[in-house]
């Protein structure tokens, strides 16, 4: 199996990385999360004008025709610079949603503006009984007239806050957890009836609940077929875990590259602390779990490249599944080598460790993966 | 120890596990417990693989750009550590005996014939020592020491 880059992988690659270098540094990030929206307009500006919004589009839709492997390059470093700029809600999930399952017209009307930059987006797809269940559905959606009537309740929409259009799961047939009956409406974040509380999330990202009492809809709003939604969900979903996945390996890579520099330099009993044997190979574990898992990450994205099925899954969740394990040892550790100094707001390492513990839970959790991978 | 190794006493020990009763009147393939420590495995064992076959495009050609083969050689001896023990888990009692199994007897084996396979294959190498997974350590160690300082990534892949 071929892992290496091709020359326009590498450049994306590449331009990313100077990006974080030059303009997103921590305390610049840090700037960003402490004001409203929680994003900086600017950087997402600056993101669409070198066309990284793009990126994941067919070139028909205006994109660059990139897939499952240049998503992870781009959120691999996304996840070294911690960026908050919200790529993942509006560009993977729900313009994924609306590339998957839209029609021409759909397509036309909203994938420009995601790509341009000039529109907001989420995927309002969890509910607060549902769990990691994308079919176990509360939210209803009555045929009428001339559309469809909303009703139910969104937990933790990632980017609720700033988005201009939701797209929003919700039951049009069938009991609360069937398979078939699910549709996908693609929603105005004004329109009458849905209201939103919005709230910063625990590494410093916006999410909103949202709330919708008979928000009428078109049938033009409708995604894909109405009753058929969970598969296009589901695989707008795999690729949202491939990419916070892909995020988490660049949060390991900085985390055990720090820990490395940080033992280098401390010094305790009159020499770095490195070189203890015992801290050696808790960072020579460190350093292989980040192996390990980056390895799962080009397999899954090979995998999905290759065609959205039963391979595709199951090498998706194998990859969730050592992420979260992972994530965990190698945030654990990197605060405890850091000794206090881990957790405090001023150094970078417990805002990396916050954000992954989010992506652990984000999607399923690694329990959820681990059940999934063997039913597969 | 090689990937292949690794496989084969993981398919052993799936094979086994169909065949073991679980004391509830099924098997213990399907016992949750004991099915997720099998999934955990087998996850496992796929990023190794993955990691091996990564390895070819890493440029590791030059004499001591050994990194991914000493990681392979690490995670390979805790993979089959693991399997040896999730492999006494599975048998139960018939973890105990210590018969001496030669092919050729002609007495039954104890506990079923799969479970004098896990036996020969796993339980033998169980109590394996940790020392020569502390020298791969220190020689990865050693490496991570000498490297570059963090930011500058470069387009390693």
């Amino acid at each position: 199996m071929d892992f290496s880059f091709s020359e326009e992988q590498t450049l994306l690659q590449e331009s990313i990385e100077r990006f974080m270098r030059n303009d997103y540094s921590f305390e610049a990030r840090q700037r960003i999360v402490r004001e409203e929206p929680g994003y900086d307009a600017e950087n997402w500006r600056t993101f669409a004008e070198l066309g990284w919004l793009a990126v994941p589009f067919p070139e028909g839709d205006g994109g660059f025709g990139g897939a499952a492997v240049e998503s992870i390059i781009m959120c691999e470093q996304f996840g070294k610079g911690l960026v908050v700029e919200p790529f993942l809600a509006t560009v993977v999930l729900a313009g994924g949603a609306i590339r998957t399952g839209g029609n021409k017209a759909q397509r036309a009307a909203w994938l420009p503006g995601i790509t341009g930059g000039s529109i907001q987006a989420a995927l309002a797809y969890a509910e607060p009984q549902g769990r990691y269940n994308l079919a176990d559905l509360v939210t209803t959606g009555k045929r009428t007239d001339n559309g469809y009537v909303l009703n139910g309740y969104k937990a933790v929409v990632l980017n609720g806050p700033a988005a201009d259009v939701l797209v929003v799961s919700a039951r049009t047939a069938g009991e609360q957890r069937d398979a078939d009956g699910v549709s996908l409406f693609i929603v105005p974040a004004d329109a009458p009836g849905l209201s939103r509380r919005d709230y910063p999330t625990v590494d410093a990202f916006r999410a909103s609940e949202v709330t919708l009492e008979n928000v009428e809809v078109g049938t033009d709003a409708l995604l894909g077929e109405e009753g058929r939604g969970l598969p296009i969900l589901q695989q707008v979903v795999d690729e949202g875990t491939l990419a916070v996945g892909a995020e988490a390996v660049g949060c390991m890579e900085v985390l055990y590259k720090d820990t490395v520099e940080y033992c280098k330099t401390r010094k305790q009993f009159g020499q770095p602390i490195g070189k203890f044997q015992v801290l050696q190979h808790r960072m020579v574990d460190m350093f292989m779990e980040h192996e390990q898992a980056k390895s799962l990450m080009y397999m899954a994205a090979m995998r999905m490249d290759e065609g959205y099925g039963h391979e595709a899954r199951k090498a998706v969740s194998a990859f969730k599944v050592q992420v979260g394990t992972s994530g965990r040892f190698v945030g654990q550790n990197a605060v405890q080598l850091h000794g206090g100094m881990g957790m405090t707001d001023e150094l970078r390492i417990g805002h990396y460790f916050k954000r992954l513990t989010v992506i652990d839970t984000l999607f399923g959790n690694v329990d959820h993966h681990l059940e999934r991978f063997g039913s597969l | 120890m090689s990937t292949a190794e690794v496989g084969a006493l993981l398919a052993g020990l799936d094979e086994a596990a169909g065949e073991i009763p679980d004391g509830r009147g099924g098997v213990l393939s399907d016992a949750p417990a004991f099915r997720r420590k099998s999934m955990s495995l087998k996850v496992r064992f796929e990023a190794v693989k993955a990691l091996e076959q990564r390895a070819p495009g890493r440029g590791e050609t030059a004499p001591g750009d050994d990194v991914t083969a000493v990681i392979l050689d690490i995670l390979c001896t805790k993979l089959r550590r693991d399997a040896c023990t999730l492999a006494v888990e599975a048998l139960g009692y018939y973890a105990l005996p210590m018969p001496s199994e030669r092919p050729g007897d002609n007495e039954a084996p104890l506990g079923g014939a799969y479970a004098r396979s896990l036996r020969q294959g796993m339980l033998a190498r169980l109590f394996e020592s940790e020392q020569a997974l502390d020298a791969r350590r220190d020689h990865l160690a050693l490496r991570l020491l000498k490297a570059r300082s963090p930011g500058k990534t470069g387009t390693e892949h």
